[in-house]
């Protein structure tokens, strides 16, 4: 690593702890101290469960090809917390939600996700450990499983939050045939094109880790998301600025030309 | 003792990232020698999880097959494959198991890989029925002018460099926006993780 990038890296790191830190003793204290702007997904997803309730029905989760240890740990850890929102809700009076996922490392994640949610609710003596399943995602057969199950375990609707590639296209498009609800995002670019264009909801970006922000009460989750936001303000700011300065030599020529006639 | 298990595991956690975090940013050998050692007990716990995804893969299609839920013949068939491997395997017959990759497993996935193109126009198909927005528009319109500019005819070299502009400047744009969104995100989530804040620790 170079000198200028040890120095980026730090401060980014530097300045999301402060802010981290910050937020959250604000927002301890007042939940609405920071508006959220409204993410359609995380709206859907609670009436997703209660439909699913409703219909003695299921809902699908999945975390594509992410796992923990490399660099998807972050989105692993989005997957569980989303999981775990879920699984709180159906814990009240539905089955748990079918979770499959890509990777033999995110078992003891998710399962421990899972159960910690009935816990909180209460109601461990409800969760089963079998619902959260594995299909490796190396090849073509966790889409596979993903897209048998919709039929195969009378899925209401699917939330597909992780690292996926085109071959999403498939239980999306099995979701579609069925008229059920589809939430989905990916960080790979090809993923994400594809849950465009097939999800009713989808997550771009950043989105994709706000789970607990939206669908929680915790201050540290709503905390991270003033951080992503004032990360990402300073980042436009530096991009303009930078752009900016780029111009002015240019700018500056061009200038001297039209005023001093060279 | 729960309570005990889960500050140990924080402070663990919390320890290991510092250490790491700051090897990194000061570089050498010692963080090379350090995050090697890490990675070697990555590895052997990554091993420990595949045994537990076999097992769990036996349990669900075992419940399965045993509770005669829809679909149980797929596992039945599911099984009596994963054991038929193992034991062509166990008895060293590597060759028959190369067979069976080449000719069973790729011959499948390339006919599933083949369905999603179909899925894939379906899509573009279902995103102008439903909903004819200005952003569905103008996806399908640039989904056809990549599409069109890609053909090597002469006719289309106009569209190929509106096709080619396309790609290096709005898409590069818009991919290295969301590329950049999910960083920040997973740089916050990770501090999340360092100050001992996130869910995982909770139990």
């Amino acid at each position: 690593m170079d000198s200028t990038t040890q120095v980026l890296t730090t401060l980014i790191i530097l300045i999301a702890l402060v802010v981290s830190i910050l937020a959250s003793q604000f927002t301890r204290r007042r939940r609405d101290f920071y508006p959220v702007r409204d993410i359609p997904a995380y709206t859907t997803a609670p009436f997703l469960v209660g439909q699913a309730i409703e219909a003695g029905r299921r809902v699908q989760l999945s975390s594509g090809a992410a796992t923990l240890g490399g660099a998807s740990t972050a989105l692993a850890l989005a997957s569980a917390e989303m999981l775990y929102q879920m699984a709180r809700r159906t814990a009240i009076g539905g089955e748990a939600p079918v979770t499959t996922v890509g990777e033999t490392a995110m078992l003891p994640l998710m399962i421990g996700a899972a159960r910690r949610a009935y816990l909180d609710s209460g109601r461990i003596d409800r969760f089963r450990p079998s619902a959260i399943r594995w299909a490796p995602s190396s090849s073509l057969a966790l889409i596979a499983s993903l897209t048998a199950d919709i039929g195969d375990e009378k899925v209401n609707g699917g939330i597909y939050l992780g690292d996926f590639n085109s071959a999403l296209a498939l239980p999306l498009e099995a979701l579609a045939r069925r008229r059920s609800i589809s939430i989905a995002g990916s960080t790979q670019l090809e993923g994400q094109a594809v849950a465009y264009a097939l999800a009713d909801n989808v997550l771009l970006g950043e989105e994709l880790f706000v789970a607990g922000a939206y669908m929680g009460d915790s201050a540290i989750q709503r905390a991270s998301l003033i951080t992503i936001d004032v990360l990402r303000w300073l980042i436009i700011v530096v991009i303009i600025g930078g752009a900016l300065l780029s111009l002015r030599v240019p700018l500056n020529e061009g200038l001297a030309r039209l005023l001093g006639g060279g | 003792m729960g309570r005990l298990l889960t500050t140990l595991s924080t402070i663990v956690a919390i320890g290991v990232g510092i250490a790491m975090l700051v090897l990194l940013l000061t570089g050498g050998a010692v963080y090379n020698t350090i995050s090697g050692l890490f990675l070697q007990i990555a590895m052997i716990t990554v091993a420990v999880t595949i045994l537990m995804g076999v097992f769990n893969l036996i349990g669900v299609h075992g419940q399965r097959i045993l509770q005669r839920g829809r679909g149980w013949a797929y596992s039945l068939v599911l099984l009596a494959t994963l054991f038929f491997v193992l034991g062509i395997w166990i008895v060293g017959q590597r060759e028959t198991n190369q067979i069976l990759l080449d000719t069973v497993q790729v011959s499948v996935e390339a006919a599933l890989g083949g369905l999603v193109l179909f899925a894939l126009v379906f899509g573009a198909y279902r995103l102008m029925r439903q909903r004819v927005t200005l952003s569905g528009t103008l996806f399908t319109l640039v989904v056809l002018i990549v599409l069109i500019g890609a053909l090597p005819l002469a006719a289309v070299a106009p569209i190929s460099l509106i096709r080619d502009w396309l790609l290096a400047v709005p898409v590069s744009a818009g991919a290295r926006g969301l590329l950049i969104g999910i960083a920040l995100a997973t740089v916050v989530t990770g501090i999340r993780v360092f100050i001992g804040q996130d869910r995982s620790y909770r139990e």
